[in-house]
Parts: structure tokens; sequence; C-alpha cells
């Protein structure tokens, strides 16, 4: 992942119909509008496109979230930041999306998206400099007032209390005065070491609405006179409609409308139950079908081929001489891992309401800039004219960096001209995934006399997913060199190899890929740490002793190391093997250790314990659970996760043939957060993400156990126990 | 038809082939009952008939006529929370919350049941996907409902 061009924010301050509104810029951020108009045309929209958090003259607070909820918790935090620079609970910030505008870009894309696991580390620095500011300017505006020192003023509890006489004035009575002062530049946001809210555990702002069943996600969204659609989408893709015979989704009764679109069919009704049923009769005319060469067995032989073919040397690093005269002989390991699907519970969805001067859409998309781009450009509209707002996400995991479902449903609905919900059917969400690309790896490991390796050559036959569509780089620049995504997690490997050399194949598999929760490091992190595991077996080293030895110049990966291994508090029972991983990605170091059983019954995964440094820990209830599912999520995909295809086709069509993990089989888990330092601010400044990077290291950890267990290694996953 | 949808009844027009989940959705406005694969597998669209819970997206709404559907909506009466949603607070269980309606609604059926499973019991009969993988805290709220 790149990393953001600049860590400065430029202030901007503006009046808001009486109240105070305030906006903080990446300085590598386009163009921002002086002064922009109300974007949504709504009372609770942000009174320019760039502010972040503003105060209503009623004293209402509202932060315009440009981070989609889809589990991980953002909102929350958005509203703690807020909550903790202008001394109020942070159930008293009201979080909204904010529309697309060049103030909500992610500076680590330079495009409005959720992803990359980089959302608190762009809401904490913008949103404590945008509320602080915010606090200094309602603090100012009541000396003012009162024609004392600011010094004597005291934000408390959504006001601003005068600390000798006692007086008060509620942030809203202050707002309007505090619009009318220029924005300090240089605001002192709260230590880590004086936070009140930060820094530790709290409830969700979220979490009552969810289990009540009141928390409205994209599939709810109703508009008034909305129809409901369902698609089909081409078998390839690519592939191209040439015609389709309306007849058979209208002799279902209650469907409205059949809308062909270039490489689609929309049927439209008053019920998804409707429509779905509908969509299933039609017998489009194609002008592809399933190419009958494409299956599992064409995509693993293209990979294997690849690791013979040529290829792009993404790393090479040390002395290569130098650990070449040391080589006594070389190990040579072979991997392979799957096509993936997402599988969000919550399928692909988007409401549209197509009207003469605006294109309103809500969707639970993670990726609003790509979005109104992608539906300005389909219906020949100027971008300003389209208004997307993410809307929560029933889980996403990369799913939703996908847009075509959003253009569907704008095109379906300018043709209805009626506002539509579009829902993809799930048997069209998993057989028209962009999926985690299947990949390939050989590891050359050169051991020296006491096995330790020392010369260490890897590589990896991948699709490129610069070639995917693409919401992070939108209109960026062409790919050149290795993709960065393939082989992240194998580069920059702190193992202190005498000698690394990582090369990319690309392998394209005639699948469509996309980004799947920790992307390339799902697949590389297996690749190395399992690699370790057999070099350790191999040699005849105790695994955790061998990283130890390889890590020394490594402190940070070291202490979680062995953070992990001081969980377990005895040796394990007779039958109950274990087997722990490691690896760094998103800024955040996470080992995991876990206690395994093999029986005739198969592989049962009993516990998992797991240690993470992500810098500073903004709620570590929060970072634990992104532990927890990062690990469930990593271990549905080692246990059962393969998307096969026959004849062209993707074979698991719904949740029973695409398996996930259940909860009678889920192990427990424990969360253990490492701080690397004593210094709370430095710990601050190397926030890392959270998000993804609990998926990378379990699926090792656990080839590692049925290693230790069984002897025998995991060449392929998911693991198949013979 | 006439349906009783959390202790109300209510009027519906839709054929009675229908499925319940999509009844309850699309014409009672009772949005809390998730769709999530259409097949009875994922427990997203989790009901009671009866105290009993059953998927709504394949139950066609001829077969809850004379039943008593509750719904997410519908347990919480009088404003106050039910017991597992209140351990579902107080583990903070929900990630998306998308599946959870679901997950709540199958645990309230099994926490009705006499006698009552140990919270391995539950586990296992609980046939609800999550995939935020919410899981680990699942099991801690069962065990604080169930014992361990």
């Amino acid at each position: 992942m790149n990393r953001p061009a600049s860590r400065r924010w430029v202030l901007l301050a503006g009046a808001a119909s009486g109240g105070l509104a305030l906006g903080c810029f990446g300085a590598a951020a386009a163009a921002i509008p002086a002064d922009g108009d109300d974007p949504g045309g709504g009372g609770k929209d942000p009174p320019g496109p760039w502010a972040w958090i503003r105060i209503a003259g009623d004293g209402d607070i509202a932060a315009y979230s440009a981070f989609t909820e889809m589990g991980q918790g953002i909102h929350t935090l958005v509203a703690t930041i807020v909550a903790e620079e202008l001394e109020i609970e942070p159930a008293g910030v009201a979080v909204l999306p904010a529309p697309v505008a060049p103030g909500y870009a992610n500076p680590f894309f330079g495009s409005q998206v959720t992803g990359g696991s980089t959302s608190a580390r762009v809401a904490l620095p913008a949103l404590q400099t945008a509320a602080a500011a915010m606090r200094t300017m309602l603090l100012t505006a009541a000396a003012e007032r009162w024609r004392c020192p600011v010094a004597d003023c005291v934000a408390d509890d959504g006001a601003v209390r005068n600390a000798r006489t006692g007086a008060v004035l509620g942030y809203g009575a202050l707002a309007a005065a505090a619009s009318r002062l220029t924005p300090p530049q240089d605001v002192a946001v709260r230590r880590p070491g004086a936070w009140r809210l930060l820094g530790r555990p709290r409830p969700r702002v979220d979490s009552l609405a969810k289990v009540l069943g009141t928390a409205r996600f994209g599939i709810d969204v109703e508009v008034p006179g909305m129809m409901v659609g369902a698609v089909l989408n081409a078998p390839v893709a690519g592939g191209r409609l040439r015609r389709v015979d309306p007849a058979p989704a209208l002799a279902v009764g209650g469907t409205t409308a059949v809308v062909p679109l270039e490489d689609a069919v929309v049927v439209l009704a008053r019920s998804f139950w409707t429509a779905e049923r509908a969509a299933a009769a039609l017998r489009p005319d194609w002008d592809r079908s399933p190419p009958a060469a494409l299956d599992s067995a064409a995509i693993s032989a293209r990979l294997k081929g690849a690791l013979d073919g040529p290829a792009v040397v993404a790393e090479s690093t040390g002395d290569a001489a130098a650990a070449t005269s040391r080589v006594v002989r070389t190990l040579r390991l072979d991997y392979e891992v799957p096509p993936l699907a997402h599988a969000a519970i919550e399928p692909p969805n988007a409401t549209v309401h197509v009207t003469p001067g605006r294109v309103a859409v809500w969707a639970p998309t993670q990726a609003p800039g790509a979005a109104r781009a992608a539906v300005a450009a389909a219906l020949g509209r100027p971008e300003a004219e389209v208004d997307i707002r993410a809307t929560l996400a029933g889980g996403s995991f990369g799913r939703n960096l996908d847009t075509r479902v959003i253009v569907q449903a704008a095109l379906a609905a300018r043709a209805a001209g009626h506002p539509v919900k579009l829902i993809w059917p799930r048997t069209q969400d998993l057989r028209h995934d962009n999926y985690r690309p299947p990949a390939a790896c050989r590891i050359e490991a050169g051991l020296d006399r006491d096995g330790v390796p020392v010369r260490w050559e890897q590589r990896i036959a991948v699709p490129d997913l610069r070639t995917a569509s693409d919401p992070y780089r939108h209109g960026g620049q062409p790919p050149a060199g290795a993709d960065p995504e393939a082989v992240e997690g194998a580069v920059a490997n702190p193992y202190a190899f005498v000698h690394r050399r990582v090369e990319w194949s690309d392998a394209d598999v005639g699948l469509p890929v996309g980004w799947w929760r920790s992307v390339g490091h799902s697949f590389n992190a297996w690749f190395v740490e399992h690699a370790i595991d057999e070099i350790a077996h191999h040699s005849g080293l105790e695994p955790v002793a061998l990283r130890r030895r390889l890590l020394q110049a490594a402190p940070r990966q070291l202490a979680v190391l062995d953070a992990v291994a001081a969980m377990w508090p005895a040796p394990a029972a007779d039958g109950r093997f274990r087997g722990t991983a490691i690896h760094t990605s998103f800024g955040s170091v996470v080992a995991q250790s876990v206690e395994i059983a093999l029986s005739t019954a198969g592989l049962r995964v009993h516990h998992v314990n797991c240690a993470v440094d992500c810098g500073i820990a903004l709620d570590p209830d929060a970072v634990a659970a992104q532990m927890e599912g990062g690990i469930i999520f990593g271990l549905t995909a080692a246990l059962h996760g393969s998307v096969s295809v026959r004849r062209g086709q993707v074979q698991e069509a719904n949740l029973d043939g695409y398996r996930l993990l259940s909860l009678a089989d889920s192990p427990t888990v424990d969360v253990h957060i490492v701080s690397g330092t004593t210094d709370r601010q430095a710990a601050a400044d190397a926030l890392g993400g959270v998000g993804e990077a609990g998926v990378p290291p379990i699926a090792p950890a656990v080839c590692n156990a049925v290693l230790a267990a069984s002897g025998r290694a995991v060449r392929r996953l998911p693991i198949r126990l013979p | 038809m006439n349906l009783l949808v959390n202790g109300s009844v209510r009027s519906v027009e839709s054929p009675p082939d229908k499925p319940l989940l999509w009844v309850l959705r699309e014409d009672l406005g009772l949005t809390g009952t998730k769709y999530g694969c259409g097949i009875g597998r994922c427990g997203s669209c989790m009901v009671h008939l009866d105290g009993v819970a059953v998927p709504s997206c394949m139950l066609p709404l001829a077969a809850a006529e004379g039943l008593a559907v509750t719904t997410i909506e519908g347990v919480a009466a009088g404003g106050r929370i039910t017991m597992v949603q209140q351990a579902w607070l107080d583990h903070g269980v929900s990630q998306c919350g998308y599946c959870q309606p679901g997950m709540i609604m199958g645990v309230l059926a099994l926490l009705g049941e006499s006698p009552r499973p140990s919270a391995a019991g539950a586990a296992a009969r609980l046939n609800v996907l999550c995939r935020c993988g919410t899981y680990p805290r699942v099991l801690k709220a069962l065990r604080a409902l169930l014992g361990s």
C-alpha cells in the first residue's frame, strides 16, 4: 500500500447556517473549492463539500464520515475522536455519510475509498486537527463574548464555561460567532497521555441499533415509488448481450420491466422475489459462452507454468555471493492457493433515483469516488450531479470496491423512469465476484550448515491486480514493474536472510480478480510462514526459535512473537498440537499461535492466541474484535475456502457450496495487545491498520500445527488431510 | 390474508407462495429480517413461528397463516431489550451487524427450550453464518447466558 503523500493537514472553516463547520484536507488533495454549495440538498448535509465536523446553531454536532462502516467500527472511532477533542461523549456526535468531494479523498489513494486498512490512520490526524481547531475557535468566541482571556475559558460537556465567573455558553450559541474567526493553523491536539476516551475500550455507537434490527443497510433503503430489481450478468466477464426476449420474465406475474444492458439484464418488479424468479426465467443471447477450457485444472496448470516462465524481480537484497558461499543444501517448496469469493452476507445492492438535475445513490459501497465517476460516465451526466452516500455495509471485505451494481441500478432507474433498488441474487454475487486471485509460489531456500535459511529465493505467480477495475487508482498511471500487491508480505520481510530475491510472474488465469481482505498478504504470509516451519522441520529446529534467530534485528516483530508464545500457560496436552506464525502488514505486526487436534473426525482448531502491535490501540476492544474477525475469516479460507471452475463457470453458486466456517467449528480466541514503545505519542504516530492484519497469520499457524501433528506439510489450500 | 406478526394482525395482499421474508421486508416494512442466501442456509432471515426459529426466505406466506410470527422488531417488548440482546451488548458481539438479528432470534428460541441446551449445545445448533467472524464473542455470550 502507498503511504499518504503528506501528513500535513490544512484547515478550512465556514459558517453553516448559524453554525460552525471545519474541514481538514490532506495537503496533497486536489483543488479545494473555497466555498462549495450544499452537495446533498438536505438539512443534515455538510455546509460545503469539505466539512468534516459541524456544530449547528442548536448545538447538534455531526461528523461526516468519508469512511464506510462495514463492521470495522470506524463510525465509532470517528465519533470518539471528535468527542475527545470537543470534551463531549461519543453518543453526542451523529456520524453521517459524507458526500463525494475532494475534501474527503483518502490521502493514501487520492480517491474517496475505504480500504487498505487506512481509515483510522486517516481519521486520527484529520479529525483530531479539525475538532481541536473547532474547540479553540469556540473558546476564543466565548472569550470575546465575555471579554476575558481565553485561558479563563474551559470546554466542558458541550459548552464553554468561564472558570472565573462560572458563566456557561453552549457550543451552539457560540457557533455562529466562532465561524467568523480565522481557523488556527497550528492547533494542539490532545496527547495520548491525556486521552480521556481514546485508548480505552468503549461500546460501539451502532451496537444497540444492530441488536434491535433497526440499523439500516443498503438493502434496507426505501425510496417512494421505487421498483426492485434483480440482475442476470453475462456469464463471462467482458461478455456482451446480443438480445433478450423479455417474454419469459414478463410472464412471471408482477414483473414490470426487463431492462437490457450492455453486459447484463435487469428485471424490475415490485418485489425482489418476483424479480429474481423472472430474471432466472430469461434465456438471453450472449456474444460469448463460458470458455469450456477454463476450469480449475487449467488455472492450476497456468499458475504452475508461470512459475517456470518469465518473471519480474520485485526485490533483491543482501549479498547473494556471501549467501551462496554458506549454502550447504537447498530446499525447494511449491505452494498453491485457489481463488476465493468475498461472500459478504449482504449481497451487492444499490438504490438510485434519477431526476433532471440530480442522481441520488445509496449503496454499501467502499468506493464512493469511483462509483460516482462510473455512474456519471454511464449516464452521461456531470459528476457534480451524482450524489452518492455510503450506507452501512453488511460486511464487504473488498467486495464493494466493485461498482458494477451501482452503475446497473443507475441505468435501470433511468430506463424505467422510476427509482430502482437493485439487488444481486446470491448466485449472481458468488458467480460474478472479483475473486481473490489464485496464486502459486516456489521458494528455494538455501540452508547453511546449521539448517538456517540464508539464501531466500521466492517466485510468486499470480494475476496482476492492477488490471482489475480500479477504484483506488482511478485515472492513475499504467502498470510498470512488479504488481506491489502480488508480492506484498514477501518483499520487505523482516527475516534477516543473507540474501533475498522475490520475483513475480504475471499469470492471467481468465478469472476476474479483485481485492479480498488482506489482498496479497493473504497468500504471501502462508507461503513464507509455512515454509519457515517446513525448513525448521527439515533442519530439526524448533520453529519459534528459528524465527527468533532470524528476527534479532527486528525488535518489534520479536516482541510480538515472544508475547504470543507467552500466552500459553502450559505445554499442549497429549493429542493437541501447536503452530505459530507471524506477519507484518498494513503497519501492524500480528503473531498467532493455534492449538489443534487431528482425529478421524478431521482437523479441529480449538484455540487461537493472538498478539498484535498496531502502534497504539485507539480502542483495544475494537482491535481485539478485528483480530478475532480476521482469524475467523482466514481460518474459513484455510479450512474450506475454494472457488472451483468447470467449463468456464464458477461452481459454488450459493452458501451451501461455498462453505463458511460455522459457529460450532469456531475456536476460542484470546488477543493480547503489545505496545512496542512506552512513548505513547511515538506509538500513535506509528499507528497501524487492524481491519486486515489479523487475516494473514492464521493459515500458516494452522498448517504449522498440522505439520507438527502429522509430519506432513500442506502444499495447497484449503487443507485436505489424507 | 391475515398474518399475526409481533402480536398484531396484519392484512397482507401478497400471493400465498411469496416467501415470508419478502412479505416482512417489502409488505410490512420489517427490514430487520435480512436476505442472505435465499436457500435457508445462512440464517440471516431467522424468525420465530410460534416460538420456533425458522429461516423465512423459503417459507411460503401461506405456511405462516394461523401461526404467531415474531421478528427481531417484536422481541424487545415494552421498550425492554431481551437478555440475549443485552448479552450481545455486554460482549460487544456485533460488527457489521447484518446477520445479528437472525443470530439473536436463533438464540432466543434456544433459550425458550425446556430443558435449556448447554452453551456448546446451543453453538452446535445455532445455524447462522457470520462473515465478520463474531463467533468467538458469540461463544462468550452463549456461555454467559447458558453456563459453560
